[in-house]
C-alpha cells in the first residue's frame, strides 16, 4: 500500500465542533472503527457549582503538542486518520470543549488510540481553563 | 546570562524580577522554542521561552 503523507487534522479553534463532520474526514475506506470522545463542560468541580467555563492557550505549541501526540498514536496503533480539536473562548454548560476522532481498521486500535490521546492531550497541551462558578472566577490549575 | 545558563537559571532570575511569582503554589512547566522541557535544559541565544502552570485543558 502506498503511503502518502500522514496528515492529522489538528486545530485550535473558537467555533462550535462537528463530531460527525470530523467523522466523515478521518474516515477512510479501510476503516472499520470510528472511536471518539468529547470533553464536554459540566455544572459542577470539586463540589462547586460552575456556571461556565474560559479557555486560553498558547496556541503555535499547543499545536504543535496536539500533532505530536496524533503522530505518536500512529506510530503505536495502525490508524487510518486522527483528529484532535480544541475550543478556546468561553463555552456554556453543554458544550464541547475538546473532541477527539480515530479512525482505524479495527475497534481495538481505535479505543485505544483515542484513549491515549486524550491523556496526553489533558497532561502536556498548553491549554488552560478558568472556571466561573458559585464561588466567583479563579484559573484551574493542573495536577502538578 | 551567562552561556550554557539552564532553564531554572532563568526561573531564578525571572522570579528575582516578579516575585509574585515564587509563590504561586505550584512548579511552573517550561517550554523552549514551543517544546517541553526540563528545568536543566540549557538555553541559547534566540530561544524562547515559556513559562506557565500546570495545564488544565480537555
Amino acid at each position: 500500500m502506498h503511503m502518502t503523507e500522514k496528515s492529522n487534522i489538528i486545530l485550535i479553534t473558537p467555533d462550535p465542533i462537528d463530531v460527525t463532520e470530523l467523522m466523515s474526514r478521518v474516515r477512510r475506506s479501510t476503516s472499520g472503527a470510528l472511536a471518539s470522545f468529547v470533553g464536554v463542560v459540566r455544572d459542577h468541580h470539586e463540589g462547586r457549582s460552575v456556571h461556565h467555563l474560559e479557555y486560553q492557550a498558547y496556541p503555535p505549541m499547543a499545536e504543535r503538542e496536539m500533532a505530536r501526540i496524533a503522530g505518536d498514536a500512529r506510530e503505536r496503533w495502525a490508524l487510518d486518520g486522527v483528529a484532535v480539536i480544541h475550543r478556546t473562548g468561553r463555552l456554556e454548560v453543554g458544550e464541547a470543549s475538546v473532541a477527539i476522532v480515530v479512525a482505524a481498521p479495527h475497534r481495538k486500535e481505535a479505543f485505544e488510540a483515542c484513549s491515549f490521546i486524550i491523556e496526553e492531550l489533558k497532561r502536556s497541551v498548553p491549554i488552560w481553563k478558568k472556571e466561573f462558578g458559585e464561588t466567583g472566577e479563579a484559573w484551574v490549575i493542573g495536577p502538578v | 546570562m551567562e552561556d550554557g545558563s539552564t532553564v531554572g537559571d532563568a526561573l531564578l532570575l525571572i522570579k528575582e524580577h516578579y516575585p509574585v511569582l515564587a509563590n504561586q503554589g505550584y512548579s511552573p512547566m517550561t517550554a523552549c522554542n514551543l517544546k517541553h522541557v526540563s528545568k536543566r535544559h540549557a538555553l541559547e541565544d534566540g530561544d524562547e521561552l515559556a513559562i506557565f502552570p500546570p495545564v488544565s485543558g480537555g
